[in-house]
């Protein structure tokens, strides 16, 4: 496999576009080489984005319809005067025909070759060639390598689209399945790809591989354990955290079983994790982005599956429409455990939950595609157990979004237009007459663009989004709060792929709450350093950016498994929580087969509201004001052989709100994490374990009872009234839960014939019985456990 | 790797800055005795009636004067026994009054509470337009409502008769204003009810009409801190402080005789 110089590596997650003018940029010189000065297509960008500027100074409906034209009219060919050649296309799955992200595309001989990756749609440009005949390697772990000859001339652009076959000699290997592309370790900081064949490493019950279950193995990211959904990224809270699915904001997408999540591997695409650091393009959370692309869908054949285990059932359908062009997947997940626990663990495991997904996805022609996804979940358990803390929760997540993408047909550019709506609903208390209920709506639309001109990259964009909330803490007691934002902004981030490796990307993103007059500026910086002289292939990454986060979570904080949340606007009269990202981490390959990745962090959170101890929030809690810092160092280490596979990671944070003066830990302050898996493949035999410790999380504990006196102002019958018993908490979480640890383990084999293969799957869920606290009720010193061990037994019949 | 295997939890906190005392009270100024029930924080919901051991001193810090207040045991509601501190001590409007609770172990809880300052009254002549007869009082520089508002009567069958007293609520017949909480007193209506009440027909010229007077109940602010227990440092609970005022005036002549009665007011 030729290896591509480090310099010439873009980003894999580039997917943007740029501004399609009708009409002609100015007449500029005739460059021949770019070395002797700007080259077209740099002009033509700076004049495209000087026009998109001038659009700010008409009416806004009129700016919009110009956005528009602008946006989706095709480049004229006219337009370009470039000296220069290009290359640009297209990678499939030739099973499917499944766009391929992550392809090396490599023109030129290996040493002094220069190449990119597929993006997240499959596409590739190489711009900027010198005129001349080249070969054009394609290549992708676990595919068989692919290649073109071509033949370049001034101003030719050739688009050269591949469909790469799976590599059959390997398949049935562990290292087929977990290999990561060569390129993936040098990921900077803060950020990861996460592919289906790395869900599927995680055990997890039932065959049914889950992005959370892996979201929950990665070092900095913790949750309270297996039950309530809540996911916290290097000291972020849940509701900090920005969830998309196809560019579609999903509110809370985790599952009341930890495991699962919205996104099983079965729908995934790949996934961008950004634990802190992201660039301009995200924006309005304080902590961190997932950013998930789902399946397109078969596009050959009817492909599918179906699975039966005892935490949920699964069936999925991936359709071709047309050949080749137009495919549907839809996937349906209904747990049964709920169902089954009473009757094979003789224990109430009150659990329901549920996603349904749907895709509709067309190519429009070679160069420009567009997808309509929709996606449901529910959820609804009690948490608490028989405590009567945030007992009986519920939620939904519905949301819809339409994705159009368009490759300039001339121009090394790329343009994505989003466009979606998406709603989330949440209830606590009876389902008759909730005490707690939450509702947030909001549409959202952007227009991405991305000029991609070799050796420099611009990105940007402009989005809008309006969301409306309406909340109640006291349903009985209180009427609905109401209210309803606007918010509009723009972004830009440049790449610059510099010598040796070093490349940086200086964003920027301004974003206006048009009812609130709050503008808010925000600085990003990422960059990377690949020294070819660096020992182990290391590299270099450094990430920072200031967030702010007008849309804020309130919850009760008192103990993370009170999960009920209020979406809700920053209050006016505070300042909108704002965050500040470092991260500087070092990664490599010391031994073949070997790779290693070392994180520290530091993430500073200002004007954060949180509430003050109680049993839960109500209209009348206060909320302080706190300060919070999130240091933290990750750690983690990958072996992949040709037939087993290990991974270890660890993560040390401290997390320290500050408030009046006083500190204190919050309740998702985990000091220790350290997580592991484990996979053998033997021949059709697969076997893994997986093993979670989380050290103790930071609890309220009691100073004692004591008798809640009535008192009247106009009575002295406070002298012989009995009081209600009540109690007296001591330091703000001052007391430490016991430590959570949990080993799962699983055995598959699988059974091949021509397009069908099953497979059967024994396992068992925290496998040694750990008693992993849950939550305690401080009156009644009642406790509710977590998990306990449950067997599994699944089965699963796919078609291929 | 002990602790990790180990799955207990300690619900009780052993930090010494945890709270030790619980003290629920209200000094006021209607009375020259104060009360207030201490207890000890426990770590059982039921309640362990036992030696308090500890000492409460009640003090005016205006004035440095101090009293120690002592301790009894009264029977409750529901049976059980819990300490009930008692001191004679009257206490003055605007003072602040400091309440220490130290224990024999060195536990202290502290709670302070200042007496609402007594507002001035202005009263107006009494009006009367046909039958109706009203006077409006104003109780100047409240900011609140009160938590209790009483008009008192005092009325006799005859000049050999003793007087009673009737009251009437006033705390919602009255409206806040700039410079304080104004109510409208109606007198001929109520007048009349009293008569009812005192079983004097509405037509007997003989009654005696002896006096009027209001008496407002005001709360410190602590009173309005939304959540119980906050102003107890070391401690959880409540203390407060009520100010208790009555004042009395004279009603004008000619309306008294035009409300019937013979004026008995001195």
């Amino acid at each position: 496999m030729a290896r591509i110089a480090p310099s010439t590596i873009y980003n894999p997650n580039f997917s943007f576009g740029f501004i399609t003018v009708p009409l002609q940029p100015p007449a500029t010189p005739s460059y021949t080489d770019s070395a002797k000065g700007v080259s077209p297509q740099e002009v033509a960008f700076w004049y495209h984005l000087i026009r998109l500027g001038n659009i700010f100074s008409l009416p806004s409906l009129q700016r919009l319809l110009a956005l528009c034209l602008i946006t989706l009219s095709p480049l004229g060919s006219s337009i370009a005067s470039a000296q220069w050649a290009s290359i640009r296309g297209r990678v499939t799955d030739v099973k499917d025909g499944q766009p391929l992200p992550g392809v090396h595309v490599v023109i030129g001989e290996a040493g002094s070759s220069t190449g990119t990756i597929t993006n997240r749609d499959g596409y590739y440009i190489i711009a900027r060639v010198r005129p001349g005949e080249y070969e054009v390697t394609f290549s992708y772990v676990g595919y068989s390598p692919a290649s073109r000859t071509v033949s370049l001339n001034f101003d030719q652009v050739e688009h050269v689209n591949v469909s790469l076959e799976p590599d059959l000699t390997t398949l049935n290997e562990v290292v087929v399945e977990t290999a990561r592309p060569e390129h993936e370790h040098t990921g900077s900081a803060g950020f990861l790809t996460v592919r289906p064949s790395d869900l599927e490493r995680i055990p997890l019950p039932g065959l049914s591989a889950d992005l959370a279950g892996y979201l929950t193995s990665v070092p900095g990211i913790t949750t309270a354990g297996d039950q309530g959904g809540q996911l916290y990224v290097r000291g972020g809270t849940p509701t900090q955290n920005l969830f998309l699915l196809d560019g579609i904001p999903i509110y809370q997408p985790m599952h009341i079983v930890g495991f699962y999540s919205a996104f099983p591997a079965e729908i995934v695409s790949f996934s961008n994790i950004y634990a802190g650091g992201f660039g301009s393009r995200y924006g309005g959370r304080l902590s961190s982005v997932v950013d998930v692309s789902s399946r397109n869908g078969s596009k050959r054949r009817v492909v599918g599956a179906a699975s039966i285990a005892p935490f949920l059932g699964s069936v999925r359908a991936e359709i071709p429409l047309l050949r080749d062009k137009i495919s549907i997947v839809a996937s349906v997940r209904e747990s049964v455990i709920e169902r089954i626990a009473p009757e094979v663990l003789s224990e109430e495991l009150p659990y329901r939950f549920g996603d349904r997904f749907a895709k509709f996805h067309a190519f429009l022609n070679e160069t420009s595609h567009v997808a309509i996804t929709a996606i449901s979940t529910t959820d609804q358990g009690n948490v608490a157990g028989a405590t009567g803390l945030a007992n009986d929760i519920r939620w939904e997540n519905k949301a819809v979004g339409a994705r159009y993408f368009y490759l300039a047909q001339t121009f090394p550019v790329l343009t994505e237009l989003l466009v979606s709506v998406s709603s989330f609903e949440m209830q606590s208390g009876p389902t008759e007459a909730p005490d707690q209920t939450s509702r947030v709506s909001g549409f959202n639309g952007a227009i991405n663009f991305g000029y991609l001109l070799g050796s420099w990259e611009a990105h940007f964009g402009l989005f809008a989004q309006s969301t409306g909330y309406r909340y109640n803490l006291d349903e009985r007691n209180s009427d609905d709060e109401q209210e309803f934002i606007a918010e509009g902004g723009t972004y830009m981030d440049l790449r610059f792929f510099l010598r040796d490796g070093l490349s940086i990307e200086p964003g920027f993103r301004i974003h206006s709450y048009a009812s609130r007059g709050q503008v808010f500026a925000e600085p990003r910086f990422r960059a990377s350093w690949s020294p070819k002289s660096a020992p182990w292939g290391s590299t270099f990454s450094f990430a920072a950016g200031l967030y702010h986060q007008q849309t804020v979570g309130v919850t009760s904080d008192r103990i993370v498994t009170d999960v009920f949340t209020a979406w809700a606007p920053s209050p006016p009269f505070r300042d909108v929580p704002r965050s500040t990202h470092f991260i500087v981490g070092w990664s490599g390959r010391p031994l073949a087969g070997v790779s290693a990745t070392v994180e520290t962090y530091r993430k500073l959170i200002d004007h954060l509201a949180f509430p003050e101890v109680s049993e839960s929030v109500r209209p009348d809690t206060q909320f302080l004001t706190v300060e919070g810092v999130s240091n933290g160092v990750d750690l983690q280490l990958e072996v992949t052989r040709r037939r087993w596979f290990g991974k270890v990671g660890y993560g040390i944070s401290s997390v320290i709100y500050e408030a009046d003066g006083e500190k204190f830990r919050p309740p998702h302050d985990r000091r220790h994490q350290l997580s592991s898996a484990f996979g053998l493949s033997l021949g059709l035999i697969r076997i893994r374990l997986g093993w979670q410790y989380g050290s103790g999380l930071p609890f309220t504990q009691l100073a004692g009872f004591y008798d809640d006196i009535p008192i009247d102002v106009s009575s002295r019958d406070f002298h012989t009234s009995p009081g209600e018993p009540s109690i007296a908490l001591g330091e703000s979480f001052g007391g430490r839960l016991p430590a959570y640890h949990r080993l799962d383990v699983s055995i598959e084999r699988t059974f091949t014939w021509p397009i069908v293969e099953a497979t059967v799957q024994l396992g068992a869920v925290n496998a040694y019985d750990r008693s992993n606290l849950f939550d305690l009720d401080l009156f009644s010193a009642e406790r509710v456990n977590q998990l306990p061990v449950i067997p599994t037994v699944g089965l699963k019949i796919e078609v291929k | 790797m002990i602790a990790a295997c180990d799955t207990g939890v300690d619900r009780f906190s052993d930090a010494e800055s945890d709270f030790a005392f619980n003290v629920s009270g209200a000094i006021a100024t209607e009375s020259d005795t104060q009360f207030v029930r201490v207890q000890r924080i426990r770590n059982t919901v039921e309640p362990l009636p036992g030696d308090l051991n500890a000492v409460v001193t009640l003090s005016e810090t205006n004035s440095g004067r101090a009293v120690t207040m002592t301790d009894s045991l009264v029977s409750l509601g529901d049976g059980n026994i819990d300490h009930l501190l008692f001191a004679v001590f009257d206490v003055s409007a605007g003072f602040l009054y400091r309440l220490r609770i130290e224990g024999t172990d060195g536990d202290i809880a502290t709670a302070t509470t200042t007496v609402p300052d007594k507002p001035s009254l202005a009263v107006a002549p009494a009006t009367v337009v046909g039958a109706r007869t009203t006077q409006a009082v104003s109780w100047n520089g409240l900011t609140k409502t009160p938590e209790n508002a009483v008009v008192f009567y005092r009325v006799a069958r005859s000049e050999a008769e003793q007087p009673q007293i009737v009251e009437f609520p006033y705390t919602l017949r009255g409206r806040l204003v700039r410079d304080g909480w104004i109510a409208e007193l109606r007198l001929s209506d109520d007048l009349r009810i009293v008569r009812q009440q005192l079983e004097i027909p509405q037509d007997d010229d003989q009654a005696v009409f002896h006096g009027v007077s209001m008496r407002l109940r005001i709360p410190s602010p602590e009173w309005s801190g939304g959540l119980e227990g906050r102003n107890i440092e070391g401690g959880v609970g409540f203390f407060g402080s009520v100010g208790v005022f009555t004042e009395r005036w004279n009603i004008g002549e000619g309306a008294i005789d035009n409300l019937g009665f013979i004026n008995g007011q001195q």
